[in-house]
């Protein structure tokens, strides 16, 4: 990279980085601030105004200062989109992590807790949500018998590598934008449920980056010597595996908080789960229909959301790949250099 | 056109993107194409249940009526009718004597006759069939006497006397015995013994046998059996997207509209787009894939009329609409008279008529128009736009302000109310939001409800709901006003959605319905809009005048204020301009 390059490369970084820091401060002032829980107001004398000195952005059709919407909406980017996005990547890597290493044979169970476990799936499915807590605790309960007890030893090996890459080709056939759709439309898009949704339909290109890193890794000599030293999984995954692993998943963060991000605006945009009086950009932007000519609504909330989303992309890491380094570890092992 | 007279109904727009697909071109050699834009899906095409002002248009391009409106004239025409009906008053009877068209057919061929009209009364007082809203409206009509000279003539004979029977009379539509009870089971049964409140009826073998062929939904979607004397017929109904109608081939009235304009059937094929956005709606219509927008929002309306008025007529006369803001006072907490009249206070209706209307449509302290001047109650004051008033009734209905809001002494929940409308309506999303900002400045949470309209309607009809905001249409010429306000018409059977009600108020629904004299009636409308102030069912923010763009294309359009706000069928193509 030529020093040019690299200034700007440093440049964009640090532009990105403010432009976060704004957010972030501005979703500070939207949740703890002088107009915490209350929408903009609404002057209807002031319906669709261009940007003037009273408000740089304008208004919208309700009368609403377009620039206090949108500094009110970045609180939901921090209470939807960055936790969907933090949760869809540990899930990602969770599943991706369990599939690499175990793949479809090394994880085994007794026999009579995998048909607990299934009926308990197919109950938790079958049944009223309310009921889903009743199947859940009713299996865990009936596992954890099954393994206090020394019957009932024959053990089955769990195909946890098909069930991830089914699970992650099958969210990945169903447009993801049409799968939410679906979801949303199940149950009231409140925070929770909205969050759940987005991580659902997010966590599959994290868990098959995970589990093609990991299936590499768990043939490395280091952690063939961690598993004859009697290293347990959990330990050799966590210590070992995931650390050289780390500098090409960490991209995995940005990219899943730009689509949550976008995902959580196009919903906005369309109106699911969201009344006029709470601020998004998306609603921001959807309220531009309402007023075709007023230019500056669309202009300032595809500004804040392109800007954003391209700051997300300035933050991934300049790294290709873990196994071009060499990391020292606490354990005293060396990942060295293929 | 509108048989609606005692109909009182929801309008409202759906949110959502359904797209107008590009169709023909809208006009033909021959009859032209008119494609007209719905914000909703008239739901059922069944004639005897028609829950809203859509279902009633659609309804009136299939079937007839004995007597139909002229919307800018403002009064009753014979349509099914050869003439008005004759009037006679006998003892404590009222005779209204009818003689239908002696062309008037099917489209069998087979004539229509006053056994028909019999059959009708009958389907509309049969029990067991969703026909509440139409048995209401022909309630005084107690027996059809058939004169056995001449078949197509008939007497309806009537409970007491009133000046509306001579109208209310002919406004339900007439059904073909031969489409819709083919076996005759209604036939042996009489009038006189549907008409009784008797429950052992519906338990009768033909009845029941009737009921159940009646109430299969399949066939109210089957343009074989939606047939009736009207010109036209049902083409396609895609759900919440699209109905199409076009033009019988023979028609029984096909020569007639020269003399007799309310037979004009012009167009050869009407099509009604269910656009439930707006702004898809303006597009659309721009697009030149609509040709009629009716009741447009007040801002797209501006807009359209400053950009496009060398493509669009523009009309906006007053009409008989107004959006009210409803409470239900079956709710515990807005049992309480002031809690409600708090309520009213806190609307600026001054800043919502501007801000929605743009300096039309007018205030109004009830549900009558400030125009029909010989019946609005105008001693009684508009309501002003006072936060502190609002406070101090809160008060006075036993609230207390604390830190954590308005609360009772004996209720540990604050007061928190949820305003239900139609999502997607620009004019119900402005009151909404200023309502809350109002409620807000005394302390009061609102949480603001858009809702689907078919789920809106649900939950109003089970009074799931603490506010709503609603659209109610009405016409000059009935005040019988115990659909919408009557007890009886608590819950499906009704459109008394606020399920506001007594025994006096029922008692003065009664009264106004059966008075003859005309000075008696207008004091007890007087009567009745001071309790209706007084009580706060509901707070009507402002009747709306019928913003109507439609196409240069087409001349004939009749604009009026009576629902839908113009005579499609009289639609014709206008002279191309050199």
């Amino acid at each position: 990279m030529t020093p040019a390059r690299s200034r700007f490369r440093f440049s964009g970084r640090g532009l990105a980085g403010l432009w976060l820091l704004l957010l972030a401060v501005a979703a500070a002032w939207a949740a703890f601030g002088p107009a915490a829980g209350r929408p903009a107001l609404v002057d209807v004398g002031l319906l669709s105004q261009p940007p003037s000195r009273q408000h740089w952005l304008g208004t919208d059709p309700f009368g609403r200062d377009v620039l206090t919407d949108l500094m009110l909406g970045t609180r939901r980017l921090f209470i939807i989109s960055l936790p969907a996005a933090l949760l869809a990547s540990a899930l990602g890597l969770l599943l991706g992590a369990a599939a690499g290493y175990w793949g479809n044979t090394g994880l085994r169970v007794r026999r009579s807790a995998a048909a607990v476990l299934l009926a308990g799936l197919i109950g938790l499915l079958a049944s009223a949500p309310a009921a889903a807590g009743w199947w859940l605790l009713g299996a865990a309960l009936a596992t954890a018998a099954i393994y206090s007890r020394a019957a009932f030893a024959a053990t089955v090996a769990v195909p946890l590598d098909w069930l991830v890459l089914s699970a992650a080709a099958w969210l990945g056939a169903v447009p993801r934008l049409v799968l939410v759709l679906a979801l949303t439309a199940l149950h009231p898009p409140a925070g929770g449920w909205l969050l759940g949704v987005l991580v659902f339909t997010c966590w599959p290109s994290t868990a098959r980056l995970t589990r093609t890193l990991v299936q590499q890794l768990r043939r490395r000599s280091y952690v063939e010597a961690g598993r004859v030293a009697g290293y347990s999984a959990a330990r050799l995954l966590w210590a070992h595996i995931i650390p050289n692993a780390w500098p090409s998943l960490r991209s995995t963060l940005p990219l899943n908080l730009s689509i949550c991000l976008g995902l959580q605006t196009t919903l906005a945009f369309l109106g699911v789960g969201l009344t006029p009086d709470q601020a998004d950009w998306g609603l921001t932007l959807a309220n531009a229909r309402l007023e075709p000519a007023a230019w500056w609504l669309i202009t300032s909330s595809l500004l804040a959301l392109t800007l954003t989303i391209t700051a997300i992309y300035q933050l991934l890491p300049t790294q290709a790949s873990p196994l071009q380094t060499s990391t020292s570890l606490a354990s005293g092992m060396h990942v060295t250099k293929s | 056109m509108l048989r609606s007279a005692a109909i009182w109904g929801l309008l409202s727009g759906i949110f959502g993107l359904a797209a107008c697909s590009p169709s023909s071109s809208s006009q033909s050699a021959g009859a032209p194409t008119v494609r007209v834009c719905w914000p909703r899906d008239p739901e059922s095409l069944n004639p005897v249940t028609l829950p809203n002002a859509y279902a009633v248009q659609a309804n009136n391009l299939l079937y007839q009526s004995l007597l139909t409106v002229d919307g800018p004239a403002r009064r009753h025409v014979p349509w099914l009718a050869a003439t008005l009906p004759a009037v006679e008053r006998r003892d404590s009877l009222t005779y209204l004597r009818y003689r239908l068209h002696p062309r008037a057919t099917w489209d069998n061929g087979q004539p229509i006759l006053a056994q028909d009209v019999a059959f009708t009364l009958k389907v509309l007082n049969c029990p067991g069939l969703p026909n509440e809203g139409l048995r209401g409206l022909v309630s005084f009509i107690r027996d059809v006497q058939l004169d056995a000279a001449d078949p197509r003539r008939f007497t309806l004979v009537c409970r007491g006397y009133a000046p509306e029977y001579r109208d209310n009379s002919g406004e339900f539509p007439i059904l073909p015995e031969y489409l819709i009870d083919p076996q005759g089971r209604l036939r042996p049964v009489p009038l006189q013994l549907l008409t009784r409140a008797d429950s052992s009826v519906a338990r009768l073998a033909p009845i029941r046998a009737f009921q159940q062929e009646f109430n299969q939904p399949a066939r109210w979607r089957d343009p074989r059996t939606l047939r009736g004397s009207g010109p036209y017929q049902l083409a396609t109904w895609q759900v919440g997207q699209q109905l199409a109608f076009t033009r019988k081939p023979h028609w029984w009235a096909d020569n007639l509209a020269a003399t007799t304009p309310a037979l004009a059937a012009e167009p050869g094929r009407i099509e009604f787009h269910v656009i439930p956005n707006p702004a898809t709606a303006l597009l659309a219509l721009r697009r030149n894939e609509l040709d009629v927008y009716p009741h447009m929002p007040g801002p797209d309306f501006a807009r359209l009329q400053a950009t496009d008025s060398t493509r669009f007529r523009f009309y906006s006369p007053a009409s008989y609409r107004v959006v009210v803001l409803e409470m239900n006072v079956q709710q515990p907490r807005l049992r309480e008279t002031r809690t409600r009249q708090a309520l009213a206070h806190l609307i600026d209706y001054d800043q919502l008529l501007r801000a929605t209307q743009y300096g039309q449509g007018q205030r109004s302290t009830g549900l009558i128009s400030p125009r029909e001047k010989w019946a609005y109650h105008d001693s009684l004051p508009l309501r002003p736009y006072a936060p502190p008033r609002a406070a101090a009734l809160l008060r006075q209905a036993g609230w207390q302000q604390t830190a954590e809001g308005w609360r009772r002494p004996q209720q540990p929940q604050p007061l928190t109310l949820r305003l239900f409308y139609s999502a997607g309506d620009r004019t119900y999303e402005t009151i909404a939001l200023l309502f809350q900002q109002s409620a807000r400045q005394i302390g009061l949470p609102v949480t603001l409800h858009p809702t689907e309209a078919g789920q809106l309607s649900e939950l109003r009809r089970n009074g799931e709901f603490d506010l709503s905001l609603r659209t109610l249409y009405g016409n000059p010429f009935a005040y019988d006003l115990r659909p919408l306000l009557h007890t009886r018409s608590i819950g499906s059977g009704g459109a008394n959605r606020s399920r506001f009600g007594n025994a006096a108020s029922d008692q003065l629904l009664e009264t106004l319905a059966s008075t003859e004299d005309s000075v008696a009636k207008v004091r007890l409308l007087h009567r009745l809009q001071t309790l209706l102030y007084q009580e706060v069912p509901f707070t009507p923010l402002f009747f709306e005048p019928n913003r109507l763009a439609v196409s240069r294309s087409f001349e004939h359009v009749r604009p009026n204020g009576l629902e839908p706000g113009y005579d499609l069928p009289s639609f014709t193509p206008a002279p191309v301009q050199p």
